[in-house]
């Protein structure tokens, strides 16, 4: 196809701005990535020299060892609660028979999009009074919430990708509501519910403002440690831990995105 | 409608014959209804046992509401199910034991032919060994023997369609639901399939129950139809009866094509002979169904109705003008209108090289004789 000479420019331009809000939303990431190897004692861009001191420093923190613990021993039950709710969620809701299901679905997603420091300030009383706050449960309690809508929406993509004859099918043969989950629902949405885990779990790895509010020293998580060391001492360690951070959020995206591509293809609609 | 009247005269199983005869469902006044729409006005029904039942009619007519309550997907909101005289309309989907097929074939993805045909086995607490002979018998009868490692993703439609009804089979049902099972499939292998549905249906001596909106299908295919319109059954018969001696102006004109032509007034009539008036100087001598009254239409099938410059004594004969002429494989179709009204007729006659097709204008004569002029009565 020849393109007139005014189009041509016009594709360049678009194509040149396209790349531009490329660069826009990943270089302030990866400005923090040389900032790490900084040999210098406080953040500065560009740094001066090159050096792995502040990864040595990271490694040998006891602080950020006991915060990325934390941070895997909150993330994984919480989005393992999700990822059980949130499924059972998105059967009933896009499966069910439920009068209001469309509302019951806006309130699924809420969390998510209403600002977590509502959640947070409207959780810590709560907490206060359930004499859990600062501790394990009381975090995990209040991402498992936050997390839920990723589960929803992930499971609850992969039940409206296909037609629910399946389960109908499942049950005139013979297969119980149980079996019929196990054996024919399950299967089918798996990707997305690996998938609905991963965003869980990377969600209350990289989460902040509850774990402000919610966890103690004993329990804060690797954000709510960047966040105090921020404030009072600027040493590229920061960089350090975050890009540490960065690698296990991309990787763990990276899983998420290499599963959906590994799933179940869709049943041929018969053409021939 | 009470629909017990026109049930066939099915053989009585006598002693020695083989067991196996399927089920007999019976509806009694079963409905359904949505708060205050009503999707399935009472129903009463009953069909025997190994009878090929097909239910056809326009979306919305209420055939696959009723189906999804055969099945147990819909529940019904009032009336009985008697499978061989136990009501079913209690019983969960998945304690029916019927056999059911999709328009979709619904075959699981992530399974292979033989798990899939093996699932309703698996789900029965079968033994292995047996459950493997058994898939392996129902292949062979649905010629897929050979492809039980494959995913049905890498079958064909044809053969996804077979897969679904030989795992609809494998547990012996004694009612097979069928759900527009054909209606993804392409017309030269709709009609192939046909023939093995039949053929299956008959090695497995279960009572069928098939849902489609192809007419052509459930003529060819069944032993009655049922056909239904607005939520209610319009008239049960065998194809046959429904062709030759529909009850309805809908019934007429959905099963077939049919010349309708609207009744002005009685000319006079003897007994099932009657003259009706449809228009000024045309008067039709036609046939009046036994026991019905009222009369709207003369209903006159296209193929009943002879074409030429000259025809012979005919009890009805009309000068006519060729409107249209069409040809379709096989047959010639013309649409002629009636010296001195507005009334259009349809014909068709079987086509041979010899034939020259009739020209449009052209001054023809059309003429049929009493008994294929059926009156039907209102909608």
């Amino acid at each position: 196809m020849t393109a007139s000479a005014p189009w041509r420019v016009a594709d360049t331009g678009i194509l040149a701005f396209a790349i531009l809000i490329l660069i826009y939303l990943v270089m302030p990431t990866l400005v923090i990535v040389p900032l790490s190897f900084s040999s210098e004692t406080f953040l500065s861009f560009p740094p001066p020299g090159f050096s792995l001191r502040w990864y040595e420093a990271f490694a040998e923190s006891l602080d950020y060892r006991m915060a990325i613990l934390n941070s895997v021993m909150i993330g994984l039950p919480a989005a393992l609660l999700a990822t059980v709710f949130g499924t059972l969620a998105a059967i009933a809701l896009v499966r069910g028979d439920i009068p209001g299901r469309r509302l019951l679905a806006a309130l699924m997603i809420a969390p998510l999009i209403l600002p977590q420091i509502i959640l947070a300030i409207g959780l810590f009383p709560i907490m206060v009074r359930l004499g859990i706050i600062g501790s394990y449960p009381g975090i995990l309690f209040g991402h498992a919430v936050v997390c839920m809508p990723l589960v929803f929406i992930t499971v609850a993509a992969s039940l409206r990708s296909y037609a629910p004859t399946y389960e109908l099918a499942a049950m005139t043969l013979g297969a119980n509501p149980w079996n019929t989950f196990r054996y024919v629902t399950f299967p089918m949405i798996r990707v997305g519910v690996l998938v609905g885990f991963i965003f869980a779990f990377t969600f209350s790895f990289d989460e902040l403002i509850l774990a402000i509010f919610l966890t103690s020293p004993e329990t804060r998580t690797v954000p709510r440690l960047l966040w105090e060391h921020l404030s009072y001492q600027m040493t590229p360690v920061i960089a350090a831990a975050t890009v540490v951070l960065l690698l296990i959020t991309l990787s763990l995206l990276m899983l998420a995105a290499v599963a959906g591509r590994f799933g179940p293809r869709k049943a041929k609609e018969a053409v021939s | 409608m009470n629909a017990q009247l026109m049930a066939p005269q099915v053989p009585m199983q006598t002693p020695g014959t083989p067991a196996r005869r399927g089920a007999v469902v019976d509806f009694r006044g079963v409905t359904k209804d949505y708060g205050a729409l009503t999707v399935l006005q009472p129903t009463s029904l009953r069909i025997e046992a190994g009878e090929f039942f097909a239910i056809i009619g326009p979306s919305g007519s209420g055939k696959s509401t009723l189906l999804g309550i055969t099945a147990g997907f819909v529940a019904p909101s009032g009336g009985s199910i008697n499978v061989d005289g136990v009501d079913v309309v209690a019983t969960p989907p998945y304690h029916r034991n019927f056999g059911m097929v999709f328009q979709n074939y619904a075959l699981f993805p992530h399974m292979t032919v033989a798990e899939n045909i093996a699932f309703p086995l698996r789900m029965r607490g079968c033994r292995k060994p047996e459950m493997a002979t058994k898939v392996q018998r129902v292949l062979e009868m649905v010629r897929l023997s050979g492809f039980g490692d494959r995913k049905p993703a890498q079958l064909s439609g044809g053969q996804q369609q077979r897969v679904a009804l030989a795992r609809a089979a494998v547990y012996d049902p004694l009612l097979l639901l069928m759900d527009e099972p054909l209606g993804a499939l392409d017309k030269n292998l709709r009609e192939e399939m046909q023939e093995e549905i039949k053929r299956f249906q008959e090695a497995l001596g279960a009572t069928v129950i098939y849902v489609t909106h192809d007419q052509h299908e459930a003529a060819y295919m069944a032993d009655r139809i049922a056909i239904m319109r607005g939520g209610t059954l319009e008239q049960i018969g065998s194809p046959r009866q429904l062709y030759e001696q529909p009850e309805s102006i809908f019934v007429a004109s959905f099963l077939g094509e049919a010349s309708l032509l609207p009744v002005l007034g009685i000319a006079g009539s003897r007994g099932s002979e009657v003259s009706v008036r449809i228009g000024d100087g045309l008067v039709v001598e036609a046939t009046a169904p036994q026991g019905r009254g009222s009369a709207d239409v003369v209903c006159v099938r296209p193929e009943a109705v002879a074409i030429s410059a000259q025809l012979p004594r005919m009890d009805n004969r009309f000068a006519a003008q060729v409107e249209d002429a069409v040809y379709t494989t096989g047959s010639i179709r013309y649409r002629v209108r009636l010296d001195g009204s507005d009334l259009l007729l349809t014909v068709r006659i079987p086509s041979a090289p010899d034939i020259v097709l009739l020209e449009k204008g052209q001054k023809v004569t059309v003429g049929w004789s009493r008994r294929d002029a059926l009156l039907v009565a209102g909608s």
